[in-house]
């Protein structure tokens, strides 16, 4: 998406706001300067989230767009305050992730020689053993139930709080905690049976 | 029991590095897409829930032994070019030099893309479409019938009619809109523009966003509009008078800039910025810190300079310097903690260290869950 900004760089609108209550209310009542400032406030954070729960996947950068499509269109039944938006839009982005997923995994269970998802392409910085664990290790996470996938990826990868993956995944903190736990061993067990992701987990044993 | 905190680790940081290649931070434009494309789905939701809700209406007369005819009109189709190449939604159609391309709908309705333009059919509905022009010149001939709706949307404008002929023409490099009616009236929307335009038979009107003017002509039709003109080319002010305003519109910069409030500095530097004027926004909120010095839109303005310096010119050090004019100007103001976190971002950017370390102490003392709370920690770690 990101165009040649004018004079190279980034360029945003700068919001001009009394106070973070100006901004939900103005974000509430669908004024651009502050469907401006959610993006500038919370794209990179979106991004990040998204690209650790479905890795290096070629349409993050659409799904990262439509999450803010999202919650443009939703702010108005935002009812936190400006410290709840993060958990708000982050959440909004752990829905749309788990529905890609989901859509996926249906379709490649009706159509078994299907695809896997398109990879991004190399980067400029070819780390081959890295960019290959990054490979496998979402190749076991996609083996995952969706939900145990997501949470393991955001509490593995993201290094999220638990209550904050709580949250976002729309769950109570016991749920999450037995979720995480399922989730743990049948990775463990399926990363056990790849020889690269075997070695780096015994790596970081003490 | 094994640790896959280290394989997490190691993919995290893979990750953050191919996404800091490819996944840049949307720019200006980038937002005003999203914007717009979240305004068209708030659109088509609106447009399924009334679908529901007549199908509700329609099962509750049928209930009752009602009969009720359905008689929604259909969504209008329209083919490509002279052949019969059906035409789809959010398809980009691109004009090559000396090419003109013709879009015909089915109720009638055709538009013209002109030579070496971008343009798509954003959306199709039973009573008209919208047409994203992306760059270049299309001409309208839109069949006049009750409860009609067109719109062409040229970068940040909205060009609204119900039944005419017009052409609209966005030069997307330059920011500089044209639409000149040949029959019926438009409304145009957008910057500059004071709520909406209405342009009646043979009226032309010019919109340069970069110089933030514009300007309605009667008569004939011109040719498109030249180069930005400059402020002493201007014409008499009773054709330039910025449409709907009483101030005329193509007053000089400099004008502007000693006779604007504060507050119309900040959105004149806004729109400079935007524009990708970086100048001119450097002026503009230059202007605000010396003829409003100590009010709340001084600060604001040096904020302002310190995200101009950051983001456009990674001018770390002296993007630095403006935060802490904030911050001192503006210790309790209502970008304080954005402010400290650019600040420290700048300072780590700038490669003081031991500078930055400190301010992030400070930041994760104040706003420990702030936007800025990870640079932080990971500057204190």
């Amino acid at each position: 998406m990101p165009d040649a900004a004018p004079a190279g760089g980034k360029l945003y609108a700068l919001a001009l706001f009394r106070d973070d209550a100006e901004f939900v209310a103005g974000l509430r009542a669908g004024q651009a300067d502050a469907q401006a400032e959610l993006v500038r406030r919370y794209y990179e954070r979106v991004a990040a989230v998204l690209h650790r729960v479905l890795g290096d996947d070629a349409e993050l950068q659409d799904l990262t767009q439509e999450v803010f499509v999202k919650a443009m269109a939703g702010a108005k039944s935002f009812r936190g305050t400006s410290e709840n938006l993060e958990a708000w839009v982050v959440r909004i982005g752990v829905f749309s992730a788990r529905g890609l997923i989901r859509r996926r995994s249906l379709w490649r269970r009706f159509f078994s020689s299907a695809p896997a998802p398109e990879d991004a392409g190399p980067t400029h910085a070819v780390d081959h053993e890295g960019l290959e664990a990054v490979r496998r290790t979402y190749a076991v996470l996609d083996k995952l139930p969706s939900d145990e996938r997501i949470a393991l990826a955001l509490a593995l990868v993201d290094e999220m709080p638990l209550p904050t993956i709580a949250e976002v995944c729309g769950v109570s903190r016991s749920t999450i905690k037995r979720r995480l736990q399922r989730a743990r061993k049948r990775f463990e067990s399926l990363a056990g049976l790849d020889p690269l992701l075997r070695e780096l987990i015994m790596r970081g044993e003490p | 029991m094994t640790n896959l905190s280290s394989l997490g680790g190691a993919v995290r940081a893979t990750l953050d590095r191919a996404r800091a290649v490819r996944l840049a931070a949307p720019s200006a434009s980038d937002i005003r897409e999203l914007v717009a494309s979240a305004a068209t789905a708030k659109r088509k939701r609106k447009a399924r829930i009334v679908q529901v809700v007549g199908v509700v209406s329609l099962a509750a007369a049928a209930a009752l032994g009602v009969l009720v005819t359905s008689n929604r009109p259909e969504q209008l189709s329209f083919v490509v070019g002279n052949g019969a190449q059906t035409g789809e939604e959010n398809h980009w159609i691109r004009t090559r030099q000396g090419e003109s391309i013709p879009l015909t709908f089915s109720d009638g309705t055709s538009l013209k893309l002109a030579p070496q333009t971008r343009a798509r059919v954003a959306e199709l509905t039973s009573s008209g479409a919208s047409v994203a022009l992306e760059t270049g010149r299309l001409e309208a001939h839109v069949l006049p019938r009750r409860g009609a709706a067109w719109s062409v949307i040229a970068g940040p404008y909205t060009v609204r009619v119900t039944g005419t002929e017009f052409r609209v023409s966005w030069e997307a490099d330059r920011e500089v809109l044209e639409v000149y009616v040949a029959h019926g009236s438009v409304a145009v929307t957008g910057p500059v523009l004071t709520g909406a335009q209405s342009l009646g038979k043979n009226q032309l009107l010019t919109v340069s966003l970069p110089e933030r003017r514009a300007a309605i002509s009667d008569g004939t039709e011109t040719t498109p509009p030249a180069p930005a003109p400059s402020a002493e080319a201007a014409p008499s002010e009773a054709s330039t008078r910025a449409p709907g305003s009483s101030q005329p519109a193509r007053a000089s910069f400099e004008q502007l800039l000693q006779s604007s409030s504060a507050e119309e500095l900040l959105k004149l530097a806004d729109g400079a910025r935007m524009s990708g004027q970086a100048a001119r926004a450097k002026q503009a909120l230059h202007s605000v810190r010396q003829r409003f010095p100590r009010s709340r839109a001084a600060g604001i303005a040096a904020y302002t300079l310190g995200v101009t310096a950051f983001d456009q010119r990674g001018a770390y050090a002296e993007a630095a310097g403006w935060f802490e004019t904030y911050l001192r100007e503006e210790p309790a103001g209502s970008l304080a903690r954005e402010a400290l976190g650019r600040q420290l971002e700048a300072v780590d950017k700038a490669g003081q260290r031991a500078r930055a370390t400190s301010l992030a102490e400070r930041y994760l003392k104040l706003y420990p869950a702030g936007p800025h709370h990870k640079i932080a920690r990971r500057l204190v770690e």
